[in-house]
């Protein structure tokens, strides 16, 4: 049912967005053109700087939004005519995790009330419901007793992080969905989180969407990366390949800014950033030409096809 | 020479749930210098106190925050005042002039419906005149093309800019009139990368051209790395380690430091990093003793019962570990 076990495929998909007050009134490509797979057992990174489009890519795979265009296949089905069962199916495989975990849970409800839900939801563990739970909340690091009768505001957002992710484990998913699901954790707790997506890959071939701007931990625990930019996908490859060698001039300023914990390499060069991000989403051609030190005449007038160099796609007309 | 010192800094929250009385204890005696012209660092895992610290620096204590015990100092024109018997007519003057505050969230705080440069004189406050507010404007024009900043960001309503661009302009006007001290809590975390790097680069010029102090707030110890020349590290309520920066990443010596820099991913490594074990305290109800001893791989007995005392074990090198020093904080 698969082709070359690819379990999640992404095709052209397109998403406009028509922004506006009674002044004004701007369509934003949110989405370009965006085609990647994933295979099963393979965690898959999307970067790139906020507003470039990640959250809508995820929101659409998960029909939160319509595609303006483009086709999204899910283990050979196509999700954009699904049955109704196909469809309880397709819930019950992919499962999201957000990036906000104070936002997912209501500070007035029992947070093991959410995992319980899941259960009533999907009609899993009619006879034993507790001890689902406790397997679930094991594997995150946690256990039943720790949670029980406890409102979010009792808890870190480490752990609250590690509750959704517990929840999410319940259905036993193919696909996991995490945009960002570390950005408000800090540093000492995020790596018990990225090791959790790391442990569900290995030991049981969970797929992984990835969804950070944090390129450590992508460099960390993925496969594959892909980077976005103003809605584009510039380049996209071996993670190890992609921040290593970086080819598509936004991936190389991109690379060249993560701060490293190492106070031996500090940062020499200064790069420049955009003041009116508008002004780039309506760029003609390259959306990066106004930032790029390579910038040529032709860059402005076209769009930018795709060129294949070492195994990775990049969208940069130095690669013709 | 300090320009910036506390001691023995005590700040608690009370409050009054349903009439019963919850103490968290955020501030837990907190003495450090800062000295002129360095770039002094705070890290620490998210509610160990960071925020409430440099807020009390600030001298800003209002309720449910209170002051329980310690002092804090600024050197102004060679001599040490406390800030907590200066009137509060002396207090004002002394921010935006002699020290200036950028708030953890500040990226949100402009108005959404006015341009920016209207905020900046709501900000500033006090009724300027019309000359005053040209010359004024005049400068800001300059300063701003001094630190590279496109001066029509100032005309621009704040959506009509990215979030690392907002965070840079209101960086550069909290500095515009050249505070001796700038404290900037959180300035990049909700940036990605890129746009962390512009104002992180904008502190360093800024920082550059006029020489000011800095205390930065932020758990990214990318960050601290990139441009801290100290680091105090944060652990509830109080400061366990203070080192040279470099000193912090090759030789860290608190054992809550070691996991915050063994745990940290780089690229072009993929070798398995653990967390810090356990979870953070809470500072309602802390640990007794050394308030890391639930998560410590080398607790002893007296760590349970005595709290050690934050002192120095090599050159500029503090550390609160009964490893190290086997005094105790009375
Ligand atoms: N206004 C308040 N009222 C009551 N408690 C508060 C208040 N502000 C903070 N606290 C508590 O004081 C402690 C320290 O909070 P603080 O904001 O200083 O932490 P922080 O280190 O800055 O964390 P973060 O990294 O998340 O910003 C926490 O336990 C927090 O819940
Ligand atoms: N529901 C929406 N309505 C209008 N515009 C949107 C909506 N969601 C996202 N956008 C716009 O689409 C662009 C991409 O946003 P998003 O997918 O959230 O990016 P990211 O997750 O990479 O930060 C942004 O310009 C954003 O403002
Ligand atoms: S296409 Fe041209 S402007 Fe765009 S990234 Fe490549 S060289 Fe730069
Ligand atoms: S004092 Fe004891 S418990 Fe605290 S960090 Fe040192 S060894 Fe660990
Ligand atoms: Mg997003
Ligand atoms: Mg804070």
């Amino acid at each position: 049912m698969t082709d070359n076990n690819y379990i999640l495929k992404v095709e052209n998909l397109t998403k406009i967005f028509t922004l506006g007050n009674i002044f004004s009134r701007i369509k934003i490509v949110a989405v370009n053109n965006v085609s990647f797979e994933i295979r099963e057992g393979e965690v898959f990174t999307l970067a790139g700087e906020s507003g470039s489009g990640k959250t809508t890519v995820a929101r659409i795979i998960l029909g939160f939004h319509e595609p303006t265009s483009g086709k999204i296949i899910y283990k050979g089905k196509d999700l954009t005519n699904l049955n109704k069962e196909d469809r309880n199916f397709f819930r019950r495989e992919v499962q999201a995790i957000f990036q906000n975990p104070f936002e997912s849970f209501n500070p007035l409800r029992k947070v093991s009330s959410y995992l319980y839900e899941t259960l009533e939801n999907f009609n899993i563990a009619r006879d034993n419901k507790d001890e689902v739970v406790e397997k679930a909340l094991r594997s995150v690091g946690l256990s039943r007793e720790e949670v029980i009768d406890k409102y979010p505001t009792e808890f870190s957002g480490g752990q609250l992080q590690r509750i959704s992710i517990a929840r999410a484990l319940i259905t036993k998913p193919s696909l996991l969905i995490a945009d960002e699901p570390v950005s408000m954790i800090d540093a000492s707790l995020r790596m018990s989180i990225v090791n959790l997506f790391k442990e569900l890959k290995e030991k049981s071939n969970v797929s992984v969407i990835y969804i950070t701007h944090d390129l450590a931990t992508a460099y960390y625990i993925s496969d594959k990366i892909a980077i976005m930019f103003r809605g584009e996908i510039v380049e996209s490859g071996e993670v190890e390949k992609v921040l290593m060698e970086p080819k598509h001039p936004y991936t190389m300023v991109l690379s060249e800014s993560i701060p490293e914990p190492d106070p031996k390499r500090r940062w020499k060069k200064q790069i420049s950033l955009s003041a009116f991000e508008e002004e780039e989403f309506l760029l003609k051609g390259c959306k990066f030409a106004k930032r790029c030190s390579f910038v040529m005449e032709e860059c402005k007038k076209q769009e930018i096809p795709y060129f294949e160099i070492n195994g990775r796609k990049v969208k940069c007309l130095l690669y013709k | 020479m300090p320009i910036l010192k506390s001691e023995n800094l005590k700040s608690f929250y009370i409050l009054d749930i349903y009439g019963k009385k919850h103490v968290i204890q955020a501030v837990n005696g907190v003495s450090l210098e800062v000295e002129e012209s360095e770039i002094y660092g705070i890290a620490g895992e998210s509610g160990c106190g960071k925020s409430t610290l440099v807020r009390v620096l600030y001298g800003m204590i209002e309720p449910p925050l209170s002051l329980i015990d310690g002092n804090v100092f600024y050197k102004r024109n060679g001599e040490f005042i406390s800030i907590f018997t200066l009137p509060e007519e002396e207090l004002r003057k002394l921010r935006w002039e002699f020290i200036s505050y950028i708030p953890q969230g500040s990226m949100n705080i402009l108005n959404p419906v006015i341009k920016i440069i209207d905020s900046f004189w709501d900000f500033i406050g006090a009724h300027i005149s019309k000359d005053e507010k040209e010359k004024m404007e005049h400068s800001l024009f300059e300063f701003f093309k001094m630190l590279g900043l496109p001066s029509k960001t100032l005309y621009a309503y704040p959506h009509q800019l990215s979030g690392g661009m907002r965070q840079r302009v209101i960086v550069a006007l909290a500095t515009f009139l050249n505070p001796k001290i700038i404290i900037a809590d959180e300035p990049t975390t909700a940036l990605d990368v890129v746009a962390q790097r512009g104002v992180i680069q904008l502190l360093k010029s800024i920082q550059s051209f006029l020489n000011n102090t800095i205390i930065l707030v932020t758990h990214d110890m990318g960050v601290h790395a990139t441009i801290s020349d100290r680091i105090g590290i944060m652990y509830a309520g109080n400061i366990i380690e203070e080192a040279k920066t470099e000193e912090i990443y090759e030789d860290p010596l608190h054992p809550y430091t070691q996991y915050l820099i063994k745990s940290l991913p780089k690229i072009g490594d993929k070798s398995y990093k653990v967390s810090v074990p356990g979870t953070p305290p809470s500072l309602a109800n802390p640990p007794s003793g050394c308030k890391f001893h639930p998560r410590c791989n080398y607790a002893m007995e007296e760590c349970k019962l005595y709290v050690p005392k934050f002192v120095e074990v090599k050159p500029k090198h503090k550390v609160a570990c009964f490893l190290y020093s086997k005094e105790v904080d009375s």
